[in-house]
């Protein structure tokens, strides 16, 4: 049974905490629907003429993210993926996870040979000691690659909590690991718009299930989008956010199946990145670059549509304009 | 693109679902006795519209007959009044004698324009201030006109009427800003391109008012080819009704009343300034601005110009960006007064005592290179260039490095052959270190100009500037002077080749005026 957002999230406006708008479960039902399709062979486009844009994408990407949340991360087993871990080149930037918290990480090589052997991850500065866990291969699953190229580790290190608001995490994910899904990473989708709004939309913005005697369980989207561009280095990501830049429009990290372009500039500007996954492109009725937008996606449909198939989406609620629609995959 | 709060955006939905529409039709026999009558004289007077008295008058005509019809205003209303009556006379006598088979009907047509000018009547007018307006007094109420220009008349006039009104070009019903009527001057077909006002509407009932004899066939068409979902379902009302009696099946086409932009008339008056040989001449795009001026801004490749894109991010309101990459909507700064780039003055504050005697060694070295050229062509002195070790000697680059706006290339190389070209060979090094401190100083100077834009951006209530579509930011703390912003409407389809000294310099779209 499908979470209905509407019936039990509340968002603080600022003169209280008010039931959340019938609209935005659509955006919500919307992204799972798009989540539930692979792009491969035929990506899934659906675009949007909205009155305002205003927390469509973190909606759209809220569905995307908790439809992928109770699918595990590490699928390989724990022999498979230790082996994976000890070839990585000594320095290599991971991440620790135990106690309910992340670490900063650094590859500090193997010890021993066969069925033997331990992985060294160093947590601490050499200059402090260089603190080293480690690592046997049945605890194989408490490591993680980090995405970065480089790290730097501190003296001494608490580590990242893996979760903030965990009562508002499971409520928004029944039935999911709630340690898992904050331990891991896996990007499920990233949304290309402004930033300074987005984070706004999906870092400020109070949200909160009623609790018992009317106390709430309170959160913020981020907590369950875990955006890496406002996370820390050692938190567990499930989507990103990108600027739009003329001259270098970003590109799609390899996993992710969903874009979403959050306006039609956005759209206009990268769409030629990520002709491979499914996409969700929110065009507002007033940017001036709308007619520009929806021209585009028209000839996109027009001259690409897979005619034989629709995808399955929900309806939109009135006044919201959509076209949904199957491409091959470029 | 203004930041909204859920509950605002939850508002916005709802008037998006199921908004209703009233429209207002009114009549005035002489208003509409004009405008026919313009509308045959034009197609009596056929190509002949090309000749320059013809074609001012119909262009100053026509500008009458749109604005007394998109807004609510006396048709005698000094805001209305463009140009002086006694000037129109003169072009009407001129237009007659050189064109007596025409005789009959410019005399009617001035008659007519001279009948209108002096009535005090608007239809429209009385419609809102009798009734409209005073049907729902606790209603907040936007009236939303056409032209920027009209706001302040109309504000005036109705000044009073209602205590809760606001006059606003559609441009500003983009925002969280909602009202409960919307009174849209002018059939729905003027506010068609962009149509936000009618797919994402900021009131909760609309009503258009406009002339009987207006014939607007514009509906809101789906967004999306192949639309699984309609947008807005709009619930149309026929409204109030008001002075009837013309519908004797006369009109003129809404879009055809609305003055269309002669792009080759506005460019004309270039093309014979580059016949100068002494001229610098260069590519350049021709905006309209808000406000009735234009601007041509220089389109050559890597040209850049500095806009406001309340569009943007935050930190990227205030930002260069390449001339072919602005549209409609941003607006463009320009010098208040003088015209030419802030960067200048901005970057000689900077360099302090060294400024003229850099600027001096500037003007020397290119003053040389281009007599050298005028004694041969670029060609073939661009292949000399090339022979003294330039790599990117060419006719468009030459003309580029001859330029006073620029200051030195990008290849030592290139720069290095044209030293050797003007004999300068042994002073080259030093040439260079000087171009390169002038060069370093208009970067700095072109970093404050935008920090300083971007505080004042900040500390503005930009209300102003999306309603009147024009602002000034004074920058005097950095010695700059002050920079203006226009909202960009219109942008020629082609650009133009023109003098350089024109470029940045406001002009007026009806007279060519040019404001120093």
């Amino acid at each position: 049974m499908p979470l209905r957002l509407q019936e039990s999230l509340h968002v603080f406006t600022g003169s209280g905490w008010q039931q959340l708008p019938a609209w935005c479960n659509f955006f919500f039902e919307l992204g799972s629907a798009v989540a539930s399709t692979r792009s491969d062979p035929a990506r899934t486009i659906v675009g949007l003429a909205v009155p305002t844009r205003a927390y469509a994408a973190p909606f759209v990407a809220l569905g995307v993210v908790s439809t992928h949340a109770a699918t595990p991360i590490i699928a390989e087993d724990n022999a498979e993926y230790f082996e994976k871990l000890t070839l990585l080149p000594r320095g290599k930037p991971l991440i620790y996870i135990a106690n309910g918290r992340r670490l900063k990480g650094r590859h500090d090589g193997v010890e021993g040979s066969g069925s033997d052997r331990i992985l060294r991850v160093m947590v601490e500065s050499k200059e402090s000691g260089g603190l080293t866990r480690l690592i046997q291969a049945e605890d194989a699953k408490s490591i993680e690659i980090a995405e970065v190229d480089d790290v730097i580790l501190p003296a001494t290190q608490r580590g990242k909590q893996l979760l903030k608001n965990q009562e508002f995490v499971e409520r928004l994910l029944p039935g999911v690991s709630v340690s898992d899904f904050a331990g891991h990473s896996r990007m499920e989708c990233e949304i290309l718009g402004r930033l300074n709004i987005l984070r706004s939309e999906i870092v400020d913005t109070r949200f909160g299930f009623l609790g018992k005697k009317s106390l709430l369980n309170e959160g913020s989207l981020q907590d369950i989008l875990r955006a890496r561009k406002f996370s820390g280095v050692a938190s567990a990501v499930r989507s990103n956010v990108h600027r739009v830049d003329g001259k270098h429009p970003p590109r799609p990290t390899s996993s992710t199946e969903v874009v979403i372009f959050d306006g039609a500039e956005a759209y206009l500007k990268a769409r030629s990145n990520w002709s491979k996954n499914n996409a969700v492109v929110i065009l507002d009725a007033v940017e001036a670059a709308f007619q520009s937008g929806a021209d585009a996606l028209n000839q996109e449909y027009t001259t690409r549509r897979i005619a034989a198939t629709t995808p399955d989406v929900p309806v939109p609620p009135p006044g919201v304009e959509m076209v949904a629609y199957h491409t091959r995959t470029a | 693109m203004n930041q909204l709060g859920l509950n605002d955006a939850n508002t916005i939905y709802g008037l998006s679902a199921r908004p209703t529409m009233a429209r207002h039709p009114v009549s005035h026999g002489g208003c509409k006795i004009f405008s026919l009558a313009l509308s045959k004289l034009e197609r009596e007077i056929g190509e002949n519209a090309q000749d320059e008295d013809w074609r001012w008058i119909l262009r100053i005509l026509k500008i009458y007959r749109f604005e007394v019809t998109a807004a609510p205003l006396p048709f005698s209303d000094k805001s209305l009044e463009r140009v002086p009556i006694e000037e129109v006379q003169e072009r009407f006598a001129r237009s007659r004698r050189a064109y007596p088979q025409f005789a009959r009907s410019a005399d009617e047509i001035l008659k007519l324009f001279k009948d209108m000018r002096k009535c005090r009547e608007n239809p429209m007018k009385d419609l809102l201030s009798q009734s409209i307006l005073k049907q729902d007094p606790q209603a907040h109420i936007g009236i939303v006109v056409k032209e920027v220009r009209l706001i302040e008349p109309v504000e005036q006039e109705l000044e009073g009427i209602h205590s809760d009104l606001d006059v606003l070009s559609h441009t500003q019903l983009r925002g969280k800003k909602c009202f409960d009527r919307l009174i849209i001057i002018g059939p729905a077909r003027w506010f068609s391109s962009p149509d936000h006002l009618f797919r994402s509407p900021r009131g909760k009932r609309l009503e258009l008012v406009y002339f009987r004899w207006l014939a607007d066939d514009w509906h809101l068409g789906p967004a999306f080819t192949g639309c699984s979902a309609p947008g807005p379902r709009w619930v149309e009302e026929m409204g109030q009704e008001s002075f009837a009696g013309a519908g004797d099946g006369e009109f003129i086409k809404a879009q055809d009343a609305v003055p269309q932009i002669d792009w080759s008339h506005l460019v004309k008056p270039f093309r014979g300034l580059t016949a100068d040989t002494a001229q610098e001449n260069v590519k350049g795009q021709l905006f309209l601005l808000d406000g009735g001026s234009a601007v041509f801004l220089e389109a050559e490749e890597d040209a850049t110009s500095l806009v406001i894109d309340l569009e943007a991010d935050d930190d990227a309101t205030v930002k260069r960006l390449p001339v072919t990459e602005i549209h409609t909507g941003m607006f463009v700064l320009l010098r208040t007064t003088g015209g030419g780039d802030l960067i200048i003055p901005v970057a000689d504050r900077i360099l302090g005592d060294r400024a003229i005697p850099l600027r001096k060694l500037q003007a020397e070295w290119k003053e040389k290179l281009r007599s050298i050229v005028e004694q041969s062509t670029y060609l073939e002195a661009s292949i000399k260039l090339l022979d003294l070790g330039a790599e990117r000697a060419n006719e468009t680059n030459l003309r580029n490095w001859i330029s006073p706006r620029s200051i030195k290339t990008q290849d030592q190389k290139d720069f290095m052959a044209m030293m050797k070209l003007t004999g300068l060979e042994k002073a080259a090094g030093g040439i260079w270190e000087a171009m390169s401190e002038i060069d370093s100083a208009h970067r700095r100077a072109g970093a404050t100009i935008r920090r300083m834009l971007m505080k004042r951006v900040r500390e503005t209530d930009l209300k102003e500037l999306l309603r009147k579509g024009q602002m000034t930011f004074e920058l005097s703390d950095e010695g700059g002077g002050s920079l203006t912003a226009y909202r960009v409407t219109e942008i020629a389809p082609q650009l133009a080749v023109v003098p350089a000294s024109k470029l940045s310099r406001i002009f007026s779209q009806t007279g060519q005026q040019w404001q120093e």
